[in-house]
């Protein structure tokens, strides 16, 4: 992949409205396959990231970042990376979430939030863009008071002639910048010159998420806005048979019962009828006062024992060989030590806080969105199909988003908003109770790995043989979609050296819908692969870091092909700088305190180009495990912000040890079991350990962070779990 | 339709609605306070936790009809100017991420504070216990809420 920026990659972009400097920075490259990794079809426009930068004669600096805010704090970020070029505090630029529509979509290219990649994407885009707003801003002022650009300086908002001791704020030279030719490269800071990049700093919206003032999509509020909920298909795959809204309609509060089907529209939403009133609670009695036949076709048998079931007959088979080093079925010559472990994973649900909601309205023929989406790329289409009308006819406004998680890459409820409203010439906001949340989410996987390892006499691997089997990715519908089964990161890119290794994966039918859930499927495989070098460990009677650094380095460099991330290479020396780190910071190799038990996982991510390594130090107390205390070290490269970075190692740590102790989605009957929070165990402020994040500041392009711990922390917990109680934990969550 | 007179962030609304709305609904809706948020409907989460009378309380189960004579805080009623010991120690630790639960972990801390001015560990983690936060943030959120206790005592 070409990571390399085009000639042109700057064009200025006509000032959009009023007076001041306005850069519209184009990007015809990706930043990397990472930017692909979830991403439809690739067109011309679709796939690169850029932004808008302006500065008014006011001399406010506002970008538009085309991201999501979900919690990742990439709105920070991305004004530190303006602010550091500008010369500016980030705090005195304004982040806005760039709208997203057919101009904006060529303009500044891929505009989609997933895959841990807003950093990696947004790293060059946004401090060329604030350099090259720099450059223009001083070759106004140069202009202006007649002296060479080279005596002219930028500090907080101004450009200063200090020979002549002049001044002048950008605002008051930002009309003369918009006339400056572009340049065409522009001169990034140097590191050692840096001055906001690598500092702690709090978010940008932290003031107004205290106050209550941050505007999420739930909180859109329009004049003349209607609200709806939708009854759906408690069994999977259901459809509507008929209905009876005669009560419905004679209710107070009611506008509208509007057929939602499922078969117009490819599938892309769930059948059902909804319900448009004045108010969310007269839709809500009336949805209760609705009767529906549904027709319940194969879901009806979708049931958690027979997905298992399924899973471990596909397990007993071979599958798919996705890599293979070596001879990994020649019959090893004796004596050898067999090591052989099933691992069991459920489906998990994304809990994000904020239940799906969208708000649109379609009007003389154009169509606005209004909501918390993580791909409005993906959505648009569908949208504008499901109106009949074009793409360029929709615009999609992007709230900040109450947890995203992987969730909100499915656009499902904003194409229920979109039909809906499509009749009725006013707003109407859709909104998901938290048991319509439950009950249709886009769940993680379940997943089976059947693992194999054999050691020679001296403890050394000889083999390695992991066969993953998942219910793989699928939106709507039943069967594995052949596009995404491809489930095997983190297996694939198996780090240590094994002279005989071999990986195979089978995907799974089910009903259920599938998505992509924090860390995707590094979130099992990695579970399986970390416990499971812990197990040889064990049977080698080795110290598992150990075995580890041997293992990593011993191994000369390799290179996979992932079919998302494209060709990475290991990087042996940082995966074990970072487990080194985490045994040190730890006291691994010195006396344990009585009563702490340890245990560690690690991971390279290739996607991400990052690592992490991770100690859990627990207890068991009265039978039950405690958690003391998570320790990580990790290495994402440059760090923009390790305030920011720590938060997300530790949102997903805390996030994968939720799961690890207490999440499960099951299903009976094809219905989800588990319809209230109070069901679905979640972690809780008394649960939460202490947790400890130590960072390697590397000089590398900035990595992932979003998604790096999650896949870690499971492994390490029952590796801990191991030390403390000689049992291993084969099947999650722990407490069922 | 009844009419109702609600007392909220020491201003009275009249309102217009089914007696048995939920009080989050009516606050988010009708008096258009957003700051109160809706995550469960089913006092699981504590998203939409506010004050009533003083109490953290959960507003997605309390239908209207029982407010009336009650004195209704949301979060922002919680200070003036957001400088609740409270806001700004969120603010200097850098809690939130997402930030959609923080609302209502503000409401229930400040409440718990309201009450015990020192409260230790298993308190806080007892009266903090319907809080949810899928991000992540407990040790923040802990942390901040001893920063301000341990200030005052």
């Amino acid at each position: 992949m070409n990571n390399q920026l085009t000639r042109r990659e700057f064009s200025r972009i006509i000032a959009l409205s009023g007076s001041g400097l306005t850069l519209g920075i184009l990007f015809g490259i990706p930043s990397g396959a990472s930017a692909n990794r979830l991403a439809a079809p690739q067109g011309e426009n679709n796939f690169s990231p850029s932004v808008f930068l302006s500065i008014s004669t006011a001399s406010v600096v506002t970008i538009h970042v085309p991201k999501s805010e979900m919690g990742q704090g990439i709105h920070t970020a991305a004004a530190m990376l303006i602010g550091e070029e500008l010369g500016l505090d980030e705090s005195r630029v304004v982040v806005e979430t760039a709208p997203f529509n057919s101009t904006t979509s060529a303009k500044l290219g891929n505009q989609n939030t997933g895959g841990s990649t807003s950093i990696k994407d947004l790293w060059n885009p946004l401090r060329k863009a604030g350099a090259t707003a720099r450059e223009m801003l001083v070759g106004a002022a140069a202009k202006t008071w007649g002296v060479d650009r080279t005596e002219c300086t930028v500090r907080q908002g101004t450009v200063r002639h200090a020979l002549s001791g002049r001044s002048l704020s950008f605002g008051d030279l930002s009309a003369e910048a918009a006339k400056q030719e572009v340049p065409g490269d522009v001169q990034l800071k140097p590191s050692g010159n840096l001055s906001i990049i690598g500092t702690s700093k709090s978010r940008v919206e932290v003031r107004g998420i205290v106050t209550g003032s941050v505007q999420y999509g739930i909180d859109v509020d329009l004049p003349e806005m209607l609200y709806s909920v939708i009854a759906r298909s408690p069994v999977y795959g259901g459809i509507v048979k008929s209905f009876d809204d005669m009560a419905v309609k004679s209710m107070p509060g009611i506008k509208a019962v509007v057929p939602v089907s499922s078969s117009a529209m490819g599938a892309k939403v769930r059948n059902g009828v909804a319900i448009v009133a004045d108010s969310l609670w007269a839709a809500l009695k009336g949805r209760e006062a609705l009767k529906v036949d549904w027709e319940n076709g194969a879901g009806l048998e979708e049931d958690s024992g027979t997905i298992s079931t399924r899973m471990r007959e596909a397990a007993s088979k071979d599958g798919r060989v996705m890599s293979k080093i070596g001879e990994p079925d020649q019959a090893f010559p004796e004596p050898t030590q067999r090591v052989e472990s099933t691992y069991e994973l459920p489906f998990l649900y994304h809990a994000q806080l904020e239940p799906m909601n969208c708000t649109a309205r379609f009007k003389d023929g154009k169509c606005e969105i209004w909501g918390p989406l993580q791909f409005p790329e993906w959505a648009i289409g569908p949208i504008a199909q499901a109106l009949g009308i074009k793409p360029a006819d929709v615009t999609i406004h992007i709230t900040q988003i109450g947890g995203g998680f992987g969730r909100r890459i499915n656009f499902d409820y904003a194409l229920e908003a979109a039909i809906v409203c499509k009749d009725l010439g006013v707003p109407v906001k859709v909104i998901w109770t938290r048991e319509d949340d439950m009950r249709h989410g886009f769940f993680r996987p379940a997943n089976l790995h059947n693992m194999v390892g054999l050691l020679d006499a001296g403890g050394s691997p000889l083999l390695w043989s992991h066969h993953i089997v998942s219910t793989t990715i699928n939106v709507f519908g039943e069967g594995p979609n052949p596009s995404n089964e491809c489930l095997g990161g983190g297996a694939g890119d198996f780090p240590y050296s094994v002279p005989n290794i071999k990986t195979m994966y089978s995907g799974v039918r089910s009903m259920i819908t599938r998505g992509w859930w924090r860390s995707v499927e590094y979130s099992f495989n990695v579970f399986a692969m970390e416990c499971f070098i812990d197990e040889m460990a064990t049977a080698a009677k080795k110290d598992p870091v150990e075995f580890r650094l041997k293992l990593l380095e011993s191994r000369p460099v390799f290179e996979v092909r992932h079919p998302f991330w494209g060709a990475k290479k290991s990087q042996p020396d940082r995966h074990a700088a970072v487990l080194r780190l985490a045994a040190e910071k730890t006291g691994w190799f010195a006396k344990r305190k009585p009563g702490h038990h340890l245990g560690v996982a690690c991971l390279h991510h290739f996607g991400l180009d990052s690592f992490i390594a991770m100690v859990s130090d627990v207890s068991m107390v009265d039978g039950k495990v405690r958690v003391n205390k998570v320790t990580a070290a990790v290495d994402c490269g440059v760090v923009v912000n390790p305030l920011g970075l720590k938060a997300q190692i530790e949102g997903g740590m805390v996030m994968g040890l939720s799961a690890a102790l207490g999440e499960a989605i099951t299903i009976k009957k094809g219905e989800v079991e588990q319809t209230r929070l109070s069901q679905y165990k979640l972690l809780r402020i008394g649960q939460a350990p202490e947790i400890e994040v130590h960072i390697i500041q590397g000089s590398q392009s900035p990595g992932g962070s979003g998604e790096l711990s999650t896949p870690v922390t499971a492994p390490s917990l029952c590796n801990a779990l191991f030390s403390a109680s000689g049992t291993r934990v084969r099947k999650l969550p722990i407490t069922t | 339709m009844p009419e109702f007179q609600l007392n909220v962030n020491n201003k009275v609304y009249p309102v217009k609605v089914d007696e048995d709305t939920p009080l989050l609904w009516v606050i988010r809706d009708n008096l258009k306070l957003k700051g109160t948020k809706y995550g469960c409907g089913t006092s699981d989460c504590g998203a939409c936790t506010i004050h009533l009378n003083g109490s953290a309380v959960r507003s997605c189960v309390i239908p209207v009809k029982s407010v009336v004579n009650g004195k209704i805080t949301t979060i922002e009623g919680l200070s003036s100017t957001g400088d609740h010991p409270l806001q700004v120690a969120w603010v200097k630790e850098d809690v939130p991420q997402c930030g959609y639960c923080q609302a209502g972990q503000l409401m229930t801390a400040a409440a718990l504070l309201a009450r015990k001015r020192n409260p230790t560990s298993a308190e806080i983690d007892v009266a903090m216990s319907g809080n949810l936060c899928r991000c992540g943030t407990y040790q923040h959120i802990k942390k901040a809420i001893q920063s301000v206790s341990q200030s005052k005592s």
